[in-house]
């Protein structure tokens, strides 16, 4: 935001400057008299009474001068200063008085006058910007950057340049620097606590449902009850192992380096979804037609229609139903819809299911994580997008996500 | 020089997934020699047949499990290409990790295999058939080479 204000300043600074610098004429050079609105102010009133052209220039030029909180300073052929604004007098620490009288050697000694003369017809069509140091009245250095200009005046040449001071905008960018730093740091730490605390999680849930199944195959007299909750141990371990799988994957998703994959039509990305979903029969998945236009990479978006797809088939209350998917093309991006004609979810609920572990029914009815969703949220908005559930009344729930289109 | 039989040496610190590759190779009629050890050093042990353990005869296939105690899978297979007497050893790597960073250290140690440990059933009757299958086709170095 701050940089924003400082650019448009600057611009409608060196801009104004330029526009004056063609139509106002300075002072004779060979007066040499350096200009301050302050010092002008008998002058300037004189102009303003005769309302000249010359003299509302003089006016809009002493108030850009004085309001300027961009360093302009102007220079004649030896680096004296002609004109400057309020705000570089300050910038450096002179008074207004000291610094009419200041040659560009005071605050930039490593600037030669002689070879300053040489550099200005090379400036002359362009602003170039370069960062540099300018020494303050103090003897303190002040990280600037000067955007410059020659101008060619009655047979003169002058230095247009702004100063701007930089060691605020550089003291935040080394805390950003470092709080990006830090941010990397936690980031891979939890990737790395995730990946072990999931392997090792894994392995004696993996001992616990073998050691059950071996009971049954080893112990012929195992009777029903203990066969149906050694059954049980196993399903146990098996949903957590399923919950530690979903975690790994809401973990890794998103994930911006990894491959996007080929770019494909949403359509041909749901036949193949539909393929490894293997949804039971009397289950139809109709994609539209407007899905063969949309062109998109298969990875992540395959992991996200495979959760909304599979939550509307596993969610279904009757044994055949149908879900329709289709896309609409919203300039920028993609808006995707899944809708199907199951249960439905009641309005209070329609927040809460796209946050972590969130089911609405108890596990041993639906076997699920209760990741799918969150998952589908973290995807979509990792890529700037938003996703949300459709108003509606009655049975089925139309869920949609904005996607990012490809241009190609 | 006729192949001498070849000997399985399980490395592996768990009991439970030990007994797993036990009852796997048992019911897939696997006649070989199965022996175990608990972690990298003791499988160095046992082939070199130092520390008091007797030397388990070449051929030998290894079933390598990548974390345990001690000395580690990788660790296990890097000193064993290292070693003179054991680097024609044919190795299979069995392990939980699936990460990307423990399969290519093993496979730049020259391993045969990389088998991910997993509880599907179908996954560990086809690492039963995969040791069927190698046991009956692939000839074994020769148990002497000189």
């Amino acid at each position: 935001m701050m940089t924003t204000v400082f650019v448009v300043v600057l611009l409608i600074c060196v801009g104004a400057a330029f526009a004056i610098g063609r139509f106002y004429r300075p002072p004779d050079p060979s007066a040499a008299v350096p200009v301050h609105a302050d010092s002008q102010e008998q002058g300037v009133a004189a102009l303003h009474a005769a309302e000249s052209a010359a003299g509302r220039h003089e006016a809009q030029l002493r108030a850009l001068l004085e309001t300027a909180s961009d360093g302009i300073h102007v220079l004649d052929e030896n680096g004296d200063v002609v004109l400057f604004s309020d705000s570089f007098a300050r910038m450096l620490g002179y008074s207004i008085a000291e610094m009419s009288r200041l040659n560009l050697s005071a605050w930039s000694p490593e600037e030669n006058t002689e070879d300053f003369a040489a550099t200005i017809p090379a400036l002359t069509d362009e602003v170039s910007v370069a960062q540099t140091q300018i020494r303050r009245k103090d003897g303190s250095w002040l990280e600037v950057e000067v955007s410059r200009r020659s101008v060619q005046l009655g047979g003169d040449t002058y230095l247009y340049r702004s100063a701007r001071d930089l060691s605020e905008r550089n003291k935040i960018d080394r805390e950003n620097r470092l709080h990006l730093q830090e941010l990397e740091r936690i980031n891979a730490e939890l990737d790395q606590f995730v990946y072990v605390a999931s392997h090792d999680l894994r392995s004696p849930l993996r001992a616990i449902k073998s050691l059950a199944q071996w009971i049954i195959d080893d112990d012929p007299s195992v009777d029903a009850k203990t066969r149906q909750r050694l059954e049980l141990i196993q399903g146990r371990s098996q949903r957590m192992a399923q919950l530690l799988d979903d975690v790994m994957i809401y973990a890794r998703a998103g994930n911006i380096a990894a491959a996007p994959g080929p770019l494909m039509s949403a359509a041909a990305l749901i036949a193949e979804v539909a393929v490894t979903l293997q949804v039971p029969s009397g289950y139809r998945i109709l994609a539209d037609r407007s899905l063969e236009d949309a062109q998109v990479h298969r990875a992540p978006l395959e992991q996200v229609f495979h959760n909304l797809i599979g939550n509307a088939i596993k969610h279904h209350d009757k044994n055949q139903g149908s879900v329709r998917v289709w896309a609409v093309d919203t300039g920028g991006r993609y808006r995707f819809f899944v809708a199907d004609d199951g249960p439905g979810i009641p309005e209070a609920y329609r927040e809460s299911v796209f946050d972590m572990f969130t089911t609405l029914k108890p596990r041993d009815e639906v076997e699920g994580s209760g990741m799918g969703l969150a998952l589908v949220r973290k995807v979509v908005g990792r890529l700037g997008g938003q996703c949300g559930i459709q108003d509606s009344s009655g049975r089925g729930v139309c869920l949609w996500f904005d996607w990012p289109r490809e241009e190609h | 020089m006729q192949p001498g039989t070849l000997t399985l040496l399980l490395v592996e610190d768990d009991d439970v997934d030990a007994e797993t590759i036990v009852r796997c190779v048992a019911s897939a009629k696997i006649a070989n020699p199965l022996l175990r050890a608990r972690d990298g050093i003791e499988a160095l042990e046992m082939l070199r047949g130092t520390n008091g353990k007797q030397k388990v005869p070449a051929p030998v296939m290894l079933l390598v499990d990548i974390r345990m105690p001690r000395l580690d899978g990788i660790g296990l297979i890097k000193a064993v290409r290292a070693d003179p007497a054991l680097t024609r050893t044919v190795i299979f790597v069995l392990t939980t990790s699936d990460s990307d960073r423990d399969r290519m250290a093993a496979y730049d140690a020259h391993v045969a295999g990389y088998i991910v440990k997993s509880n599907a059933q179908d996954e560990i009757f086809s690492l039963t058939k995969m040791l069927e299958y190698y046991l009956l086709i692939v000839v074994a170095p020769p148990a002497d080479v000189t």
